[in-house]
């Protein structure tokens, strides 16, 4: 066949472009991820008990997680169209691990020193790494799923946000059933645990998100 | 043409081709392949019909990934960015390591544009379409081939208009992993 006759083959009755596939594809793999991680943490762990929402702990792992999955998943968004700049989407993520981060210095700094590994270190660091991991694994197959139908132009990119969305999401999910309470606690091992699935995900992508 | 020109020119067209102006997708195509077929000769060493192939496959990527392209910004980048994805992944599946470039900017920076004429493809794409699921070929053949209107199809089969469609497009997305020489899931 002809490169012309190709042409008048994908042109005919081809009508108006699809609106919005990578919102509507993202959205999709978001909530059916996340619906999967909230089931597999529902199944591994126990929710933190109620009085715990009356401290501020929990709130700002949400928010930190909220937020880096908001930075992360327009990261995600732009990485499936091709020659979108990546750049501002990785400054948006810059930023909130740069607030996160910052907190933590400053709460560092306000806490007696006697008490300070505790905020730092908690009960069990490695196990949150892994629970953050393990949660977001989920969201990255489905976000996997969902770029791979979309248009990626740099793998390597592509699987670092999905891997960190994935992670951010993954992280909300496990919050809901962890009692640590040290800000420096989330900022350090959370962190630590989006940053591996991220890891993975840059690793992974360019074998995983061709098309 | 230049890069600028080029631009100007496909913009218009694109942006009614978008809304579903077939005449316009249809000049919008050309073009496009035009200067993806410029842009890959600057590249490659490789056959003109090796390009060509290239050239057949970029296009489809087109076509399925429309959708992906928003709405009020330059066309090229977005062309020449899935261009350039084509001719990385064609020299990955051989093995062999490409330099890229990951600034959108740089992709614009083509400046003469010797389209050429386009040559015979060494793929044949319509021995491709022989190969699909017997639905999925028909839906191609009667929607893409024949011209016929998606009622018009869905009488000559007595499938419903929708499912006529979804064949269709699924075919072509089968069509683009069978190009790249991958399993036709």
């Amino acid at each position: 066949m002809k490169t012309d006759d190709l042409i008048e083959m994908l042109a005919r009755q081809a009508g108006a472009a699809p609106r919005q596939p990578v919102v509507r594809t993202l959205a999709a793999a978001l909530v059916a991820g996340a619906l999967l991680s909230l089931a597999l943490v529902g199944l591994l762990k126990t929710p933190v008990p109620a009085a715990f929402w009356l401290t501020l702990a929990p709130w700002i792992k949400l928010l930190y997680g909220a937020a880096l999955a908001a930075a992360a998943l327009w990261w995600v968004g732009r990485s499936a169209r091709p020659g979108v700049a990546q750049r501002p989407a990785q400054i948006a993520v810059s930023v909130v691990l740069t607030a996160m981060l910052s907190l933590a210095v400053l709460v560092w700094i306000g806490t007696p020193a006697p008490e300070r590994l505790a905020t730092l270190v908690g009960t069990d660091p490695l196990g949150c790494i892994r629970n953050v991991a393990l949660s977001a694994l989920p969201v990255a197959a489905a976000l996997c799923v969902a770029l791979r139908r979309l248009a990626p132009t740099q793998l390597r990119s592509a699987g670092a946000a999905a891997g960190l969305a994935a992670g951010a999401v993954g992280s909300v999910v496990y919050s809901l059933t962890c009692a640590e309470t040290g800000i420096p606690f989330t900022a350090v091992w959370y962190t630590a645990g989006m940053v591996v699935v991220a890891g993975l995900g840059a690793l992974l992508g360019p074998r995983l998100l061709r098309w | 043409m230049t890069p600028d020109a080029f631009e100007q020119t496909l913009a218009p067209l694109w942006r009614r081709a978008q809304s579903g102006d077939e005449a316009a997708y249809r000049e919008a195509l050309r073009l496009m392949g035009g200067r993806v077929r410029a842009f890959l000769r600057r590249r490659a060493s490789e056959p003109a019909g090796d390009v060509e192939d290239l050239v057949q496959e970029v296009l489809l990527a087109v076509h399925l990934q429309r959708g992906t392209h928003i709405d009020g910004l330059p066309v090229s980048p977005w062309l020449l960015g899935i261009a350039r994805y084509k001719w990385v992944d064609h020299w990955r599946r051989r093995g062999r390591q490409v330099a890229v470039t990951d600034d959108p900017d740089a992709l614009d920076q083509v400046p003469a544009l010797d389209e050429g004429e386009a040559t015979a493809a060494r793929r044949d794409v319509g021995q491709l379409l022989a190969r699909l699921p017997a639905a999925q070929r028909r839906a191609i053949e009667l929607l893409k081939l024949d011209g016929l209107t998606a009622p018009q199809a869905a009488r000559a089969t007595g499938v419903s208009e929708s499912a006529i469609k979804v064949q269709a497009h699924r075919g072509l997305k089968r069509l683009a992993t069978m190009m790249r020489g991958g399993h036709e899931d």
